[in-house]
């Protein structure tokens, strides 16, 4: 669509009366009247009858169902905190916290008799979102979730993946960690 | 940083619905009407120590204000005048919600908008508060005290700061050849010169439904409201919307109709109480 | 400072203006880098920094709510914005107009759409001429626009003050501290939604029907401008990508 043909909306601005369309992301009904919520690109659908609009600057939250960065900032017996960075690839310009309970870290239930053995603070670990707003809830219950990056607790050196374990290549220690497919990759 | 505030969940869902329904059918739990107050009771001189006071119970409401009055040094772009000052306080004895400490926004815009409505209306003549013309002048300190929270803080507050004034009375003051100042409060000369009386009607409105006086149930249901200072010659000595909402045009007019009329009831029902006491 | 002639013999005001003029405006919309949104709004000689950040999460999870986002919001002024300097720490007016700039706000932006966080308003009044607040309105409301929060509407402040009884548009520090009132109102004009009016001053009925058709007509042509500005803020960063 070449540029003079975009039509763009700002909060507020009128697009039709609500017997025609019905309000789609980025749009909003208010007495028989669609309006845009947010500044972006009007999109009319003829066919389903919606109008949206396409912010040109989204706010980016968790969203349920995405996978996420986050680094471990907390472990305790029950819960791992986390601070989410990165959701679906795309850096949040805020951090959230992110919760990993005990449940949501081995493959199998029961598994976990101490989340130490599976995740440390600052570890980097790849997670699905549980639920919809905040604190949001975590798991790595799935084989290409869990560390995908973790230093050694001895020296502090990048751990390398070594079998089912992690190993320091500066000082040889050994760690146990729930490490997800493709380590060493955010 | 003032922050959206949590509506406490005091009031179950299914009350609030019911309450709502009634405003609507213009009805109010208590029997009276959308434009009726709740009976008001006021104690002038409540304060003995006081150069005017008033306790005033609105409903459940209880709210004393006090008056002292203090020499003090006029400011330069009014020499020759006294000087309001207002605080509020909402005490932690009127609601489990209400923390001792300094004030918060709401206690603060209160005060505000009290002292604003006598201010701009020139409610206390200031004129007539010098007592060394360019150096020495009254200081007239309202100060209000929220004691119980059922609702409606801020006309309950400017009905007892009217009534505090309306009680008060300059002490005899004299001054002698070296400028030396000598108050002599056990003998009470004039009462504080008044130009105009005042009080706020606020409008509170839930759905398109205008309503004066909520009790804290209504109150907290309330979408948004607007404070209407009403003078008694009929003019409008202040506005201030407060609260989360919007209001149209049409009905801040409404409101300002039902406050105009309201708020002269309220100024002659003060003045006949106070008479009585005085 | 002296009171001067509020209106001249030729109707005009001391600065010039016609009654129902607005100052010069000028608005632009995402001027800062850190920020979520941000906007840069004055009206003649005031001169307002607004500053969007979030939603995010907060330290103080006890103020989150669990059905929406909770607005917080900041009016304060730069010590030397004032003739006299202003001190620094928080004032009773600044508290105040923290709340009213906040509750002004919160009828257009969807909070729902995020429960749990917080949006946080800064405002900084850069040089005071008068009309501070209402200049914060519309900063306000651009910077929230432009942080990509869905909103039902821009809100836009304007206030009306009487001087030598008559009724004048956007008055300035001048027309503030020697006329008669001020009374500030900020609308959501294309809801028909006043979210903000105060009055400073004593007007009757009349004169107040008046002064509220003279603040939304003067808020009519500010939405203009500020609905302009945010187009074109983001037309021109997609030309030049």
């Amino acid at each position: 669509m070449s540029r003079e043909l975009r039509e763009v909306a700002v909060p507020g601005e009128y697009l039709g009366v609500a017997e025609e369309f019905l309000p789609g992301p980025g749009a909003y009904e208010s007495d028989y009247r669609l309006r845009a919520a947010v500044i972006g690109q009007v999109l009319r659908d003829r066919i389903n009858k919606v109008v949206s609009v396409r912010p040109f600057k989204a706010v980016t939250l968790p969203q349920q169902g995405a996978i996420v960065i986050a680094v471990i900032t907390e472990v305790r017996e029950d819960i791992a905190r986390s601070k989410i960075y990165i959701v679906n690839n795309l850096p949040l310009k805020y951090p959230f916290t992110g919760i990993l309970h005990a449940t949501q870290i081995a493959e199998k239930t029961g598994e976990v008799k101490q989340i130490y053995e599976h995740l440390r603070i600052g570890d980097f670990v790849r997670a699905r979102v549980l639920n919809r707003t905040p604190p949001y809830l975590l798991t790595i219950r799935d084989p290409k979730l869990g560390v995908v990056l973790a230093s050694c607790s001895k020296c502090g050196a990048t751990l390398k993946p070594s079998g089912d374990k992690l190993t320091c290549p500066q000082c040889g220690n050994t760690e146990k960690r729930k490490i997800a497919q493709g380590y060493g990759k955010l | 940083m003032s922050h959206t505030p949590s509506t406490d969940m005091i009031t179950p869902k299914l009350k609030m619905l019911t309450i709502i329904n009634m405003l609507k059918k213009g009805m109010r739990s208590t029997g009276r009407g959308l434009l009726d107050f709740r009976p008001i009771e006021v104690v002038l001189g409540y304060v003995p120590n006081a150069d005017g006071s008033a306790l005033v119970r609105l409903g459940n409401t209880v709210v004393v204000a006090g008056v002292k009055l203090e020499i003090g040094s006029p400011y330069p772009d009014t020499p020759n005048e006294g000087a309001l000052v207002v605080s509020a306080e909402f005490m932690p004895t009127a609601s489990p919600t209400f923390e001792p400490g300094p004030p918060d926004e709401n206690a603060i815009e209160l005060a505000r908008v009290v002292d604003r409505a006598l201010r701009e209306l020139k409610a206390i003549d200031l004129s007539k508060l010098a007592i060394i013309p360019g150096r020495k002048a009254w200081v007239v300190y309202v100060d209000i005290y929220v004691l119980d929270h059922d609702g409606n803080l801020v006309d309950a507050s400017s009905i007892a700061s009217l009534a505090a004034l309306m009680s008060t009375y300059l002490p005899k003051v004299e001054v002698d050849e070296a400028g030396n100042i000598r108050v002599d409060r056990s003998s009470k000369v004039s009462p504080l010169p008044l130009n105009h009386k005042v009080v706020t009607v606020t409008v509170s409105k839930v759905e398109n439904v205008l309503f004066v006086d909520p009790d804290l149930e209504e109150e907290n249901m309330a979408e948004t409201k607007l404070i209407v200072a009403v003078s008694d010659d009929g003019r409008i000595a202040g506005l201030q919307k407060s609260g989360s909402g919007g209001l149209t045009e049409s009905e801040i007019l409404a409101a300002i109709d039902i406050a105009i009329k309201v708020g002269n009831d309220l100024i002659n029902l003060i003045t006949s109480k106070t008479l009585k006491q005085n | 400072m002296e009171k001067p002639r509020l209106i001249r013999e030729d109707g005009l005001r001391h600065d010039g203006r016609r009654p129902n003029e607005l100052r010069p405006i000028k608005i632009s919309v995402g001027v800062l880098n850190k920020a979520s949104g941000s906007a840069l709004v004055e009206y003649g000689a005031t001169k307002i920094l607004a500053a969007v950040h979030g939603p995010r999460e907060i330290p103080l999870r006890h103020l989150l709510l669990p059905d929406r986002a909770i607005i917080r919001c900041r009016y304060h002024m730069l010590t030397f914005s004032t003739h006299e300097r202003k001190s620094p720490a928080p004032s009773r007016r600044e508290i105040e107009l923290s709340k009213v700039i906040r509750e002004s706000l919160e009828p257009v932006v969807m909070t729902e759409m995020f429960p749990r966080t917080a949006i946080d308003i800064f405002i900084e009044v850069i040089n005071a001429d008068g009309g501070t607040r209402t200049a914060s309105v519309t900063a306000a409301s651009l910077a929230l626009a432009d942080a990509g929060i869905p909103m039902r509407d821009i809100v836009v402040g304007v206030a009306v003050g009487k001087v030598n009884n008559v009724l004048v548009l956007d008055i300035d520090e001048v027309e503030d501290m020697f006329g008669e009132a001020d009374m500030p109102v900020a609308v959501a004009p294309s809801l028909g939604m006043i979210t903000l009016l105060q009055l400073n001053g004593v007007l009757t009925r009349d004169e107040f029907v008046e002064a509220l058709k003279l603040a939304l007509e003067g808020a009519n042509q500010i939405y203009r401008l500020a609905r302009e500005a945010l187009r074109n803020s983001y037309l021109k960063v997609r030309v030049e990508e």
